[in-house]
């Protein structure tokens, strides 16, 4: 479109300005391009948070239109806008908006026209008339504040006094000799975002439409407006000088120079010095038999990239902080794209050998782009914080920053909130939605439950339905990221504002680590990682318990036992392949190399799940498909995984080979896979990607695989790199469980929460190995679980950690106290310090006490009568015990509901047992007698089939009945509404698949029972000892006792 | 009265909040809710819900599952403390001795009354007689001592005996958290193997005192010495009761069964008075207009709720409704034989000041819908925004919305066309385009002040987008 006259918007908010602004910055940035606009600000509140967004269009487009970056700025009736001409304007305003903000709580900030005084000598500043006798005063103060860098804004809404306050403003300016310029106060793109806007000002305020009526705007006239308009609303003196202040604006993006700090670089090195030092210190001990040519290659290869790109710094300060843990005794391990390199093995940043995975460094997207590498770092869970003070401390807290995640709308928030400002009864509403049941309901739940039984006329439906899909996406707030941390040389806030995050004493940057990438700021993740702490406790109770120090480096990589324990899918507690999905592939995929872990890691994930690739990788595996490629070009792509895409990079890289994507367009659907839904970018990419496949001879069915995948990796992609590093750690469990059985569950438990399962399912699991269970006991336990007996084979003595109610002070105060013959008599226990009544009532609850006294009940009968906070008071009375009353003791039942209440757990009969045994439940088949139930049958029909000259079914059927205790509910996101149920029982786990069907009709057993039957079909597959119970009814199972355990189940995670 | 005389009944009202809200249930409802306060949890449902499965304590979003469609309320304590207040009037034609035990019970000293009524069976068929009436749910026992009563009625074991010794058999095996034991956690006395009150009362009293406080041996020896529970119930000085519907009224025939409940709580309480009353006032409020007042006298006096029932059914069908009612308020507090005075129609709850004197004597002469007061609503549609409501509104305290001074006050009830041509021009235009929200039918329209030559006034016009003119206000 030709312009009739150059025109820039100087104040411009987005939907940053949270519950605000009703336009995305791209949305914003396209319609000013569409119109003709020369320049535009963003000038959201208090906030840079959009501006990236933004610039990435203009970037990526080319655009010809100038981003003028700004803020606005709200206070005592007041509206104030500055805007960043050049590098030094814009790190001014980023410190004045943190300045703002770190003085409120999260998500207010503060301003007085004090702050405007001083240290902002490069901004320019758009005052805005109040309309009042001051603002005559008040203009000339800012014209002091910015001497020939202030202006008055004239903006004429339509409004009942727009064209008179226009007026005023003008003539104000020219009194005070200060130039006028137009603007719009623009809060949406387009005027058809009206409903939207004026929903997102109910929202705001927590009110309905109608009640929120004295605020919204009267019109939908703050939108970008056409050239017409503005020639009939602003005078051309008004208009010109709009170009007149964009034309003084030229910082952009592009001149953040991020500097890397240089605090990890001893005085006489440089960094690439440095880094080739340490670099080959560690070789030398990664590969003690010397370093081959073919290493020395790869990396001087990867040194040169490294060089090339600048990126010492980034490498040295992850060096810097792996070294700070380890130096703590912290586990920690690397993982990325640029983790999985010889220079980060040699470095001791990732334990994963690139040749192992066979990784390479250079396996780079994007050459050509200034792109920081990714490297995320686990640490031990609990030891996550001393690693985050470390950087605090080292950096200062003007100099290292977590990053941003932007919250947003999805559709149940976007359901409730726009049903509340509708003026719908939420109460109502939430039950809609709870009974929609979207795990069970069609994909359209939403549709459904808005046409249904609301009370909304047509056109509120409609209006509903476009407010949700506009909303859907919309940022809420800022929230902090898990653990990515800025780190700069210079001061944060000079880059991007700072302001506080919910935590204490944590500060949060404006952008995402979408932006953060985009500008080219290092980011570090330091993640906390359950595992690592179980791992490394286990470490520690081996060498106390059996005196052998293990070091994770020499433990064997190849151990056949290890992976066939990992094939029998038994793999409880084992990292990332413990999960019912990973348990059910474990069989069929069989890994028995460090390589097939990488992929078992990964291919249970939306992205292949959705692209069907994993029944060809299963397939090919083991013979029954070929390998083959559709176009020869992609052998060295998909060799490692037969020919079949299951990775994220792999993906990518086709895209470039056989869609002749560039580097930057791979990079876009990389970086557009992830968030691909909140914008809808990736349909252009998608369509390009067919298109350019298409030509390229590819099959339709292939090509709408990957687009499937591509798909499935928008929910949950899995990198190669990320799944290596995973790998190893699973490799690391399964290897620990597999030869030190109890010190591995021993660290689990004390690890808790972390995992897939429960406290009594890991004791059950450990029990099954045969190991021994001890229980809670004052005179042997600790506060952690711990190993007793035999050196080689010892048994688990449950910690006072395990007993609810207890707190960590009284428990260690236990332990430190205890006499060396042990305490003989509860009373002992008065005199203790830090211990409360509850301490103690929880102990005799938890039968701590069960060789002190009869039994529980007489342990809580005796604790209570203690009275700790007069201990004196205790010598008033009698030290000869009375007699004391005889409580009933209590039976196998009651002890059991007990024990769960008190622990979690049970180490005596367990439910179904008791149940059995009471004849309280009919006879059923036992979890660990199903396998050979099915392998029965297989046999028979093996043998019938051989007799008879039939064909053999692909699977075995059996007709069964299963009784056991709910432990799990799953319902992943599939087309065909699945549930997946696990049941426990005396004996085992038993895996049942309950069915939309069923599911529904017998959808309240499955939601609200905790001892179930299930009649159904046990079934088997031919070629391996996968086994479930597919439902065909399900029964609640009531027992006669009024008081049932609770055993806690792990519900839809 | 002589405690070995006292008889005790207690009235359990298990469903009273729910009811309190909903009505009393039959079996044609739908499932019916009522949410704990942070609406996490199910703390009462009705027959058909629990025909379903939902089960009291059970969490929402449980509960929601199991519920194709179901009508929700939250608590409301103040409601349930009103409608015992309510119950308790019903009964106290029974019994003067009545003590309100909140939230859901009440005790009845019934033994002096039983001489009067000829024996407890006879007593007790004209209790269950008011009771069945009322339809609310309700579990009662009679025992020895207040709380004995208490704890059987609550668990629902109706006993109707003042024999000690059948009493505490039928207590015995309850489990202790159904004692309302003023402990904290009964959980703790469970975990010491004491389940039942049986073992509970056996257990060394002075040792459980040392554990569990005095209060618990009080609690114990309660059960088994008379003693009274509760706050006396007593008449309430005027009658003031408010009802909100559970679904908006649109027709005059859909108040007549909500004000048929009003009025049976009224003739009751003028009952337990003895007294009559000649004039009701009734309020019934609306969501956006001000409320409508019907003002219905009975010539010679009315006391019964069916003679009101009739009056209030005739004031109701002369009455249009301009709104759809969302609530229904029914007051009396003259119990004069005689109507009202003459004069200030608007009695002694207005100050008399002189404007609201005025006011009086002008509504008085001319009817309440003849004297109006402007008013300036929110809605940003100049027609919807500006009105004219009934000058004796009471909400004062509701602020209006500013008058702009650059709007006339006085619109006209239908835009007129007009010529453009026939005006100078003032100002404008102003955009005025609420979003779609707020009708089906988009609004934009751009407004002027004009004037207009020949008649010489100000006028205020609105061109549509249409390119339409029309005359919709005129300046003072």
């Amino acid at each position: 479109m030709t312009a009739p006259f150059p025109y820039a918007e100087l104040h411009c908010i987005s939907n940053h300005s949270f519950l605000r602004g009703a336009s995305h910055p791209e949305e914003l940035v396209w319609r000013a391009h569409e119109l003709g606009y020369r320049a535009l600000a963003i000038t959201d509140e208090c906030s840079v948070a959009g501006v990236v967004k933004a610039w990435r269009v203009i970037d990526a487009h080319e655009l010809p239109m100038t981003l003028i970056i700004g803020a606005e700025f709200r206070f005592e009736g007041q509206l104030v806008i500055l805007l960043a001409p050049d590098m030094t304007g814009y790190s001014q305003l980023c410190q004045l908006i943190t300045r703002a903000r770190r003085r409120c709580e999260k998500g207010a900030y503060r301003v007085t026209e004090a702050d405007f005084r001083q240290a902002l000598d490069h901004c320019l500043c758009l005052w805005s008339p109040r309309h009042i006798d001051e603002d005559e005063a008040s203009l000339l103060r800012f014209k002091d504040y910015f001497p020939e860098r202030c202006w008055v804004l004239v903006e004429n809404l339509l409004t009942n006094t727009g064209f008179e306050e226009a007026r005023n403003s003008q003539r104000l300016g020219e009194r005070c000799n200060v130039p006028a310029v137009c603007a719009n106060n623009v809060h949406m793109h387009h005027p058809d975002r009206k409903n939207l806007q004026d929903a997102l000002t109910a929202i705001r305020h927590n009110l309905t439409l109608h009640e929120a009526m004295p605020h919204l705007f009267p019109n939908a006239e703050n939108h970008l407006r056409s050239f017409n308009k503005l020639r009939s609303l602003y005078t051309d003196e008004q208009r010109a000088e709009t170009m007149r202040i964009a034309e003084r604006c030229h910082f952009t993006l592009d001149e953040l120079q991020y500097r890397y700090p240089k605090d990890v670089l001893p005085g006489q090195y440089t960094a690439p010095e440095y880094l080739r030092l340490l670099v080959y210190q560690g070789a030398r001990r990664r590969f003690p038999e010397g370093l081959n040519e073919e290493l020395e290659t790869t990396i001087e290869r990867e040194l040169a990239m490294i060089r090339q790109k600048g990126y010492e710094h980034y490498f040295l300060t992850v060096y810097d902080i792996v070294r700070f843990a380890r130096s703590q005794q912290i586990l920690c391990q690397g993982r990325g794209s640029a983790a999985n390199s010889v220079v980060c093995y040699c470095l001791g940043i990732t334990e994963v050998n690139p040749k192992e995975a066979s990784l390479l460094f250079d396996r780079f997207i994007s050459a050509g782009r200034k792109e920081p590498p990714d490297i995320d770092v686990d640490f031990e869970h609990e030891r996550r914080e001393e690693v985050i003070q470390y950087l605090y401390r080292k950096y200062g807290r003007k100099r290292a920053a977590l990053a941003a995640t932007v919250i947003t709308y999805k559709r149940k928030s976007a359901l409730r909130d726009i049903g509340r400002v509708l003026g719908l009864n939420l109460d109502q509403l939430n039950q809609k939605i709870a009974n929609y049941g979207w795990r069970y309901r069609s994909k359209n739940w939403i549709d459904e439950i808005i046409e249904d039984g609301m009370g909304l006329s047509d056109h509120q439906i409609g209006l509903f339905k476009s407010l949700l899909n506009q909303i859907h996406g919309f940022p809420r707030h800022l929230s902090q990221h898990v653990g990515g941390f800025v780190l700069t040389e210079g001061v944060v806030a000079d880059l991007v504002p700072i302001e506080n995050a919910t935590m204490a004493d944590r500060t949060v940057i404006q952008w995402d680590k979408d932006d953060l990438e985009a500008v080219g700021l290092m980011k570090v993740d330091v993640l906390g990682l359950g595992m690592l702490s179980a791992v490394r406790k286990t470490l520690d109770l081996v060498r106390e318990h059996q005196g052998k120090t293990l070091k994770i480096q020499n433990i064997d990589r190849a151990d056949a036992d290890v992976f066939n324990m990992i094939q029998q899918a038994d793999t409880v507690g084992v990292f990332q392949i413990e999960s019912r999905a990973q348990m059910n592939m474990l069989p069929r995929l069989k890994p028995e190399k460090f390589y097939d872990l990488v992929v078992q890691v990964a291919i249970v994930r939306p992205g292949p799940i959705h692209g069907d690739m994993v029944h060809p990788y299963l397939k090919r595996r083991v013979g029954q498909e070929k390998v083959e490629y559709p176009n020869p070009a992609l052998i060295p792509i998909l060799e490692r995984t037969l020919g079949v895409p299951i990775f994220q990079e792999q993906v990518i890289s086709l895209a470039m080979t056989a869609a002749d994507f560039t580097s930057e367009q791979a990079n876009e659907l990389r970086r557009s896979m992830a968030s691909w839904k909140k914008t809808g970018h990736i349909t252009q990419l998608r369509d390009q990607l067919t298109a350019n496949m298409s030509a390229n001879g590819y099959p339709d069915t292939f090509i709408q695989r990957i687009n499937r995948q591509i798909e499935g990796f928008g929910e949950y992609g899995f990198p190669e790199s990320h799944a290596a590093g995973f790998a190893l750690i699973a490799y690391l469990s399964a290897w620990l469980k597999y030869h030190h059985p109890a010190a591995f569950c021993c660290a689990l438990l004390n690890s808790l929460p972390m995992g897939f399962y429960s406290a009594s399912q890991l004791v059950q699991d450990v029990q099954r190995h045969g190991v021994t269970a001890l229980p809670i006991d004052i005179n042997a336990s600790d506060w952690d679980s711990s190993l007793e007996g035999d050196r080689d084979h010892p048994d688990i003595r449950l910690g006072f950690r395990r007993v609810k109610g207890l707190s960590e002070e009284a428990g260690r105060s236990l332990v430190q106290h205890r006499p060396e013959a042990g305490y003989r008599r509860i009373k002992e226990l008065e005199r203790l310090p830090d211990i409360t009544t509850g301490d103690l009532d929880a102990l005799a609850s938890a039968n701590a006490f069960q060789y002190l006294t009869e039994h529980r009940h007489q342990a809580r009968w005796e604790t209570s009568a203690l009275r700790l906070q007069a201990p004196l008071l205790s010598d008033a009375f009698d030290e000869t015990l009375p007699e004391q009353y005889a409580l009933p003791a209590p039976d196998a039942w009651a002890n059991l509901v007990e024990d769960y209440d008190s622990q979690g757990l049970s180490l005596g009969p367990h439910l179904i047992q008791l149940l059995r045994e009471s004849r309280q439940i009919p006879n059923t088949h036992a979890a660990n007698k199903l396998l050979d139930l099915a392998k029965v049958e297989q046999d028979r029909l093996t043998r019938l089939a051989q007799e008879q000259g039939l064909t053999l079914p692909d699977r075995v059927r059996v007709p069964i009945q299963v009784i056991g205790v709910i432990v799990n509910r799953q319902a992943p996101k599939t087309k065909t509404g699945v549930t997946f149920v696990t049941l426990e029982d005396d004996t085992g786990n038993i895996n049942v698949v309950v069915w939309r069907r069923q599911a529904l009709e017998f959808m309240r057993v499955l939601t609200t029972e905790q001892l179930v039957k299930v009649t159904g079909l046990l079934e088997k597959a031919w070629d391996n000892d996968v086994i479930h119970v597919i439902a065909e009814s399900m029964d609640g199972v009531q027992a006669i006792s009024s008081q049932e355990p609770r055993i806690a189940s792990r519900d839809y995670h | 009265m002589d405690s070995t005389r006292r008889l005790w009944l207690f009235i359990e009202f298990p469903a009273l909040a729910l009811e309190a809200w909903f009505g009393p249930d039959d079996p044609q409802r739908p499932p019916q809710l009522l949410l704990a306060g942070n609406g996490q949890s199910v703390l009462q449902c009705n027959a058909a819900a629990t025909a379903l499965g939902v089960r009291e304590g059970m969490s929402t979003n449980t509960a929601y599952c199991l519920l194709e469609s179901v009508e929700i309320a939250q608590y409301d304590a103040q409601l349930e403390r009103e409608q015992l207040g309510r119950l308790a009037l019903v009964l106290y034609r029974l019994c003067a001795d009545i003590r309100l035990c909140p939230p859901s019970g009440m005790l009845l000293e019934i033994g002096s009354m039983l001489r009067l009524f000829g024996g407890l069976d006879a007593f007790l068929e004209q209790l269950w007689a008011h009771l069945h009436r009322s339809g609310y749910r309700y579990h009662c026992a009679t025992g020895h001592t207040a709380l004995a009563a208490r704890l059987l009625a609550r668990n629902r074991i109706a006993l109707f005996s003042q024999d000690a010794v059948r009493i505490r058999a039928e207590l015995d095996p309850l489990p202790v958290d159904a004692l309302d034991l003023p402990i904290k956690d009964p959980a703790k006395l469970t975990r010491m193997g004491l389940t039942t009150y049986a073992q509970l009362r056996r257990a060394p009293r002075a040792e459980l005192g040392y554990r569990f406080g005095p209060e618990m041996v009080r609690h114990l020896n309660a059960l088994e010495q008379p003693d009274a529970l509760g706050q006396r119930f007593t008449l309430p000085p005027h009658f003031n009761e408010r009802l909100e519907l559970l679904h908006e009224a649109t027709q005059a025939d859909g108040l007549l069964f909500p004000v048929k409940r009003l009025l049976v709580t009224l003739e009751a309480y003028l009952q337990a008075r003895q007294q009559s009353i000649d004039s009701l006032h009734l309020k019934l409020e609306h969501r956006e207009q001000p409320p409508t007042r019907l003002h219905v006298q009975a010539v010679r006096g009315a006391k019964t709720a069916q003679e009101w029932q009739h009056l209030v059914g005739l004031a109701l069908e002369r009455q249009p409704l301009p709104a759809p009612v969302l609530a229904v308020l029914v007051r009396a507090h003259r119990f004069h034989a005689d109507a009202g005075q003459a004069g200030d129609l608007l009695g002694t709850a207005y100050p008399a000041a002189d404007a609201d004197r005025l006011l009086s004597l002008l509504v008085s002469r001319l009817g309440h819908d003849r004297v109006r007061t402007p008013m300036c609503g929110a809605d940003p549609r100049p027609l919807q925004a500006g009105r004219l409501d009934p000058a004796t509104e009471a909400d004062r305290s509701v602020q209006s919305a500013t008058f702009s001074r650059h709007h006339p006050v006085f619109l006209l009830p239908e835009p007129v066309a007009v010529r453009p041509g026939d005006y100078d021009w003032l100002s404008g235009p102003e955009r005025i385009a609420p979003g779609d929200w707020l009708q089906p039918a988009p609004f934009r329209r751009d407004y002027f002040r004009a004037w207009h030559r020949q008649h010489q006034q100000l006028h205020w016009l609105a061109r549509h987008d249409d390119r339409r003119w029309f005359l919709e206000g005129v300046f003072s």
